[in-house]
């Protein structure tokens, strides 16, 4: 994925041909729907995200300068109805308090205790996917910014400077963030899954 | 360094994001701490569980989805473009401002212009001046009746515009209708040459017929008055201003045909007066004696008071000739507004008065 292919289909959308914009949710939608999942950990949720954050990206392609990589500006729109989403969600259920000592619930419901610190055995019952759904919940419950930062730099891979670009952060705040959001995560995840195997 | 304090940088261990002293007092520090040690392969762990996880794919439809979305928002967008733009896209607004630069172009030549449309068209003045020039009472010099004979004959008409029409009352003619009329005609001089042409033969016949009729008949005379009536109606009727003037001043003009007489009869060189018992029966002798000297364009008009006017033109080496027949129709009394020129024709008006 070049950023001269994106600057192509950009070019063409500003001058009015909306099918250009195809190119770029071919080359961007996979990479933006994990985005969206992880910071959302609902499926559905996320391709709604996704959609509606490629719709305001069309919207404003003519605003579009190339001072930073689309991608860069792709991404911190997903980011920021990613952010909007869980705002709403979290509004209707400010009710329900969440920390990271609570119990971690899976979509489905298959998780509603703690497990057993049962070491090797434990982890060698579970399927990959049920690891990977304990790994999604711990990413749940951090902070929001932390969250953020996480996804973008350990699971994306984005580099610091492109992450402070997104979310306008300076590189010494990404780096608190997410030296955090590590922390905690590994937290959970001890917690969650026990020793590692 | 404590462990608190390590634990805290320890994350910063996974991507090597820590300066280089960091890394290293860190190391240090590690060699002798086996629970900062269990906390960092705890970390690196958990960054190994979230790098491992597995991508998700987007549904296929997401794509398609997106694109329908984009599109409607084009079409959209192109729709309020086209409802200003309709049908022609950028050609439309351009027409209307052709139309408006036109329409003000139009109204800044009428608006420019209204001076010239006000002196082509017949001014007070010249109305006033015209039946006066024509007026027995006033003869008008000689050097300024050929100057007008100079004058295009549109221009003349125009200065005798036609009288209003029985039953409509020319002061009820706004100012902008007889420019616009004038205007017209000033665009139209032949046909309005033609128009009088055929209007100065119309008379001719009339006299024809009526001499055929062996001249005087009652019913003939009965015909005569009934005209001189509509004349004087006309005059009565026609109001102030210019063309009422107009119409109230010139009594020699024919009923039938105004715009011819306004070509031949207007500028007689020569005005007879006649004084004879029977006028009408004057009248028929005088047109035979005219018809004798090869007289052309005859007409006659009846007047008030049983006064009838015959206009013509006759050769000027039939004049002396004509002039001693007609004094032996009665007393004669003459008015030469210009010397005749010989070998040619000239005008006369010849009045015939009762006694």
């Amino acid at each position: 994925m070049t950023d001269d292919e994106d600057v192509k289909a950009v070019l063409l959308c500003q001058k009015g041909d909306s099918d250009a914009f195809e190119i770029l949710v071919e080359r961007h939608q996979k990479r933006m729907l994990n985005v969206a999942y992880r910071m959302l950990g609902d499926y559905d949720e996320a391709c709604d995200v996704v959609q509606e954050a490629f719709l305001a990206a069309y919207r404003a392609i003519r605003s579009f300068k190339r001072e930073a990589a689309f991608s860069t500006w792709l991404y911190a729109i997903v980011v920021n109805h990613a952010r909007n989403r869980i705002k709403q969600a979290e509004s209707r259920l400010s009710h329900e308090a969440r920390s990271i000592d609570d119990p971690v619930g899976l979509q489905d419901g298959s998780l509603q205790r703690d497990l057993p610190d049962c070491g090797e055995s434990a982890v060698e019952r579970l399927e990959k996917k049920e690891v990977e759904a304990r790994v999604q919940a711990c990413i749940r419950t951090l902070e929001a910014d932390q969250r953020e930062v996480l996804i973008l730099r350990d699971i994306q891979g984005f580099s610091y400077e492109e992450i402070g670009g997104m979310l306008k952060l300076a590189d010494g705040t990404v780096k608190s963030r997410l030296f955090r959001a590590r922390a905690a995560l590994k937290d959970c995840l001890v917690n969650v899954l026990g020793d590692w195997p | 360094m404590t462990c608190k304090e390590i634990e805290g940088l320890l994350p910063g261990m996974i991507d090597g994001a820590l300066p280089d002293v960091e890394m290293k007092r860190i190391e240090t520090h590690l060699e002798t701490c086996a629970s900062c040690r269990k906390a960092l392969a705890d970390l690196r762990m958990s960054d190994e569980r979230v790098k491992n996880l597995e991508e998700l794919e987007p549904p296929p439809w997401l794509i398609t989805r997106v694109m329908a979305q984009v599109r409607q928002e084009a079409r959209q967008k192109e729709g309020i473009l086209r409802k200003l733009f309709f049908p022609l896209h950028v050609k439309v607004p351009i027409q209307a401002l052709a139309t408006v630069l036109i329409a003000f172009v139009a109204w800044n030549v009428y608006k420019t212009g209204d001076p010239e449309f006000r002196q082509m068209a017949p001014s007070s003045t010249a109305v006033k001046e015209a039946p006066r020039a024509q007026a027995p009472q006033e003869p008008a010099p000689a050097a300024g009746i050929s100057k007008r004979d100079e004058i295009p004959a549109t221009r003349e008409k125009k200065t005798f515009a036609p009288p209003p029409e029985p039953g409509k009352e020319p002061a009820l003619q706004s100012a902008e209708t007889r420019r616009e009329e004038t205007t017209a005609d000033a665009e139209k001089p032949v046909e309005r040459l033609r128009a009088a042409k055929r209007a100065a033969e119309a008379p001719k016949d009339e006299n024809a017929w009526k001499g055929a009729g062996s001249a005087r008949t009652g019913e003939a005379d009965r015909v005569l008055e009934a005209e001189a009536q509509d004349q004087k109606q006309k005059a009565v009727k026609a109001p102030v201003g210019a063309v009422a003037k107009e119409a109230g001043k010139q009594e020699a003009r024919p009923a039938a045909s105004p715009m011819m007489s306004a070509v031949v009869s207007s500028r007689p060189e020569l005005e007879i007066t006649l004084s004879a018992r029977d006028a009408g029966a004057a009248a028929g002798e005088v047109e035979t004696l005219l018809k004798q000297f090869s007289a052309h364009t005859v007409e006659r008009q009846a007047l008030e008071g049983r006064v009838v006017v015959l206009t013509a033109r006759i050769k000027t080496e039939h004049l002396a000739a004509f002039r001693e027949r007609l004094k032996s129709l009665g007393p004669v009394q003459e008015r030469a507004h210009v010397a005749p020129r010989p070998g040619g024709s000239l005008t006369i008006r010849i009045e015939i008065r009762p006694e």
